[in-house]
């Protein structure tokens, strides 16, 4: 019974192990927020602070919203670099403050263009895009 | 006496502080009616497990397959203000004869963060304990079917889960040695004589068939102290909790032997009838170390529970005094394959009594020396079919039988080597 229990076991694992795929990716990431917000550089420990909750306000105490970019190639890229967590890991971190009541589903765009107008039109909103991406009057916030 | 004051001072601070902090923030009824229909956010959870052993029951009548193993749970939560928000999760479980689906809040408050070192919830909190108390609840969080029994043992989870009343709690970032995250909690655990505390209680005292009548304590605190050195994914953490003025009372029937004719000897049946139990806990105290490593697609985790636990028995005119301290441990591993796919491994040790690892008082009391340990290796795979659905399959293989929750079990029929598996499909929202 245990051998049979331990095969199956076994042979689960071997057909769901995949290889890694790696992405490259082109360019670069800037950070980018509602014109409202006065500071105008942004470090990384405050970005990790923010997007991991632990930052809710602007130095003026006005309220943080924070957006995620919901596009595997950039979202990979700007949690790895700037929160040190998997997109994964990201997910499971905000599911576990949702179902201890210590925190609401963070707010997700799949497309460039529908997050930047909410940045566009939410105070107190920040966010990251491609570089190359149009962000009409939205501030960059250098990093520092 | 003092829980109840508590209670009334706590209801009493909520009533004054909602208003006084619209006022603060000068946002009025109707601003925070907007706020709440704009974004009220409900999820939700709905877990069914099975559970086997080849010997020995554990937690539930496992030897003949059990499907009493499920979770169940549904929240609401939204912004008041900028600064305050408010919400509540309702949640049911059946654990064997333990939780029987019936639905209770799991957590209900209002959190109010004033500063991100500073911040205060008032209501009904998950309890700070180790790395994952505050999320045993939800099955899809972990790997593992099971959390390690060395450390979140499972009897005392109705009464550990939450705690009513009052919560700080703050992040301190600093430049050169991480972040640090504190929390401390002050109030009332949940006590009934239908949960796991009271079984447990009910039945190492099955000798006088107790049947209780009332469980209850004064007040607990808890704390916990997080420390995130400046190497991503690593975390430290001292938590904890004490419980003040636990108690249980109850009626037994037994015969306490006595010579009650004087004629030098005890004869069969003849003693002191006994009719009534009364059990002071004069210190019940939890303490975890724990650390966790998160790399990658890899989490390592390790803690480490030292329990103090005093009690003074009262069986009619006999009092006993019983300090018995648990201790327990375990490694984990876990390994996300692919998106689909993760695979977990962990050994775990507990000891009921941490001064005897050997078991020799188990067999000065009658039991069998491996009820002084348990020893357990366990794998765990987890399949995220996706988002929303997921399963999970485990085994453990057992050495011993230290468990504090030998319920469901005859004593001449417990072996000292058992495997236990578990299977459990979530899906969630």
């Amino acid at each position: 019974m245990k051998k049979k229990i331990f095969i199956i076991i076994l042979s689960i694992f071997l057909l769901f192990l995949n290889a890694q795929v790696s992405v490259v990716l082109a360019a670069e990431l800037i950070i980018v927020a509602n014109r409202n917000i006065k500071q105008n550089e942004i470090s990384k420990d405050e970005i990790k602070f923010i997007y991991l909750g632990r930052k809710k306000k602007w130095d003026d105490d006005s309220r943080i919203t924070f957006v995620v970019l919901r596009s595997k190639l950039y979202q990979e890229k700007f949690m790895t670099n700037f929160l040190g967590k998997t997109p994964e890991q990201f997910d499971h971190y905000w599911k576990q403050n949702v179902f201890t009541g210590n925190g609401q589903t963070p707010i997700t765009f799949e497309n460039i263009k529908d997050l930047v107008d909410f940045i566009a039109n939410r105070d107190g909103s920040v966010g990251y895009v491609p570089d190359d991406a149009t962000i009409g009057n939205l501030k960059i916030l250098k990093i520092k | 006496m003092k829980k109840y004051i508590l209670i009334h001072f706590l209801i009493v601070f909520m009533m004054i502080c909602i208003p006084a902090l619209s006022f603060a923030t000068d946002i009025g009824l109707e601003d925070i009616k907007k706020s709440t229909a704009e974004n009220i956010e409900i999820h939700g959870f709905l877990s069914q497990g099975y559970l086997e052993s080849d010997h020995n029951n554990f937690l539930a009548k496992t030897e003949d397959g059990t499907f009493q193993f499920n979770e169940f749970g549904i929240n609401f939560s939204t912004r008041l203000t900028d600064s305050l928000e408010a919400g509540v999760q309702f949640f049911g479980r059946d654990m064997g004869t333990v939780g029987n689906d019936e639905v209770r809040f799991d957590w209900a408050f209002l959190n109010y963060n004033w500063k991100d070192w500073a911040g205060f919830k008032i209501g009904k909190m998950k309890m700070i304990y180790g790395l994952y108390n505050e999320v045993r609840e939800i099955d899809m969080l972990r790997p593992q079917t099971l959390l390690p029994q060395s450390v979140y043992v499972e009897v005392y989870r109705d009464s550990m889960a939450a705690i009513t009343g009052a919560d700080i709690y703050g992040h301190i970032p600093t430049k050169l040695f991480g972040s640090f995250l504190y929390e401390f909690q002050v109030g009332v655990l949940p006590f009934s004589v239908d949960d796991g505390v009271s079984q447990l209680i009910e039945s190492t005292n099955y000798a006088w068939k107790l049947k209780l009548t009332e469980v209850d304590s004064e007040y607990a605190w808890s704390y916990g102290i997080t420390w995130e050195p400046p190497v991503d994914g690593l975390k430290f953490r001292y938590s904890g909790f004490e419980v003040n003025g636990l108690y249980a009372e109850g009626d037994v029937s037994a015969t306490l032997p006595a010579d009650i004719n004087h004629d030098g000897t005890i004869s069969p049946g003849e003693g002191v009838p006994v009719s009534s139990f009364d059990l002071d806990y004069n210190l019940v105290r939890f303490d975890v170390a724990s650390a966790e490593y998160a790399i990658g697609d890899f989490v390592l985790a390790a803690e480490y529970m030292n329990m103090d636990l005093v009690a003074l028995y009262q069986l009619g005119p006999v009092k006993v005094r019983r300090n018995t301290p648990y201790m327990g441990w375990y490694v984990s591993g876990a390994y996300r394959l692919n998106e689909l796919f993760t695979m977990g491994l962990s050994y775990s040790e507990f000891y009921p009594n941490a001064n005897d690892k050997d078991g020799n008082t188990q067999v000065a009391a009658g039991r069998k020396d491996f009820q002084g340990w348990q020893k357990t290796y366990t794998v765990s795979t987890k399949f995220d079919v996706n988002q929303n659905w997921m399963f999970k399959l485990e085994a453990s293989y057992n050495d011993g039988f230290g468990t504090i929750q030998p319920f469901y079990n005859s004593p001449e029929n417990i072996e000292p080597y058992w495997w236990l598996f578990a299977a459990k499909a979530t899906v969630s929202f």
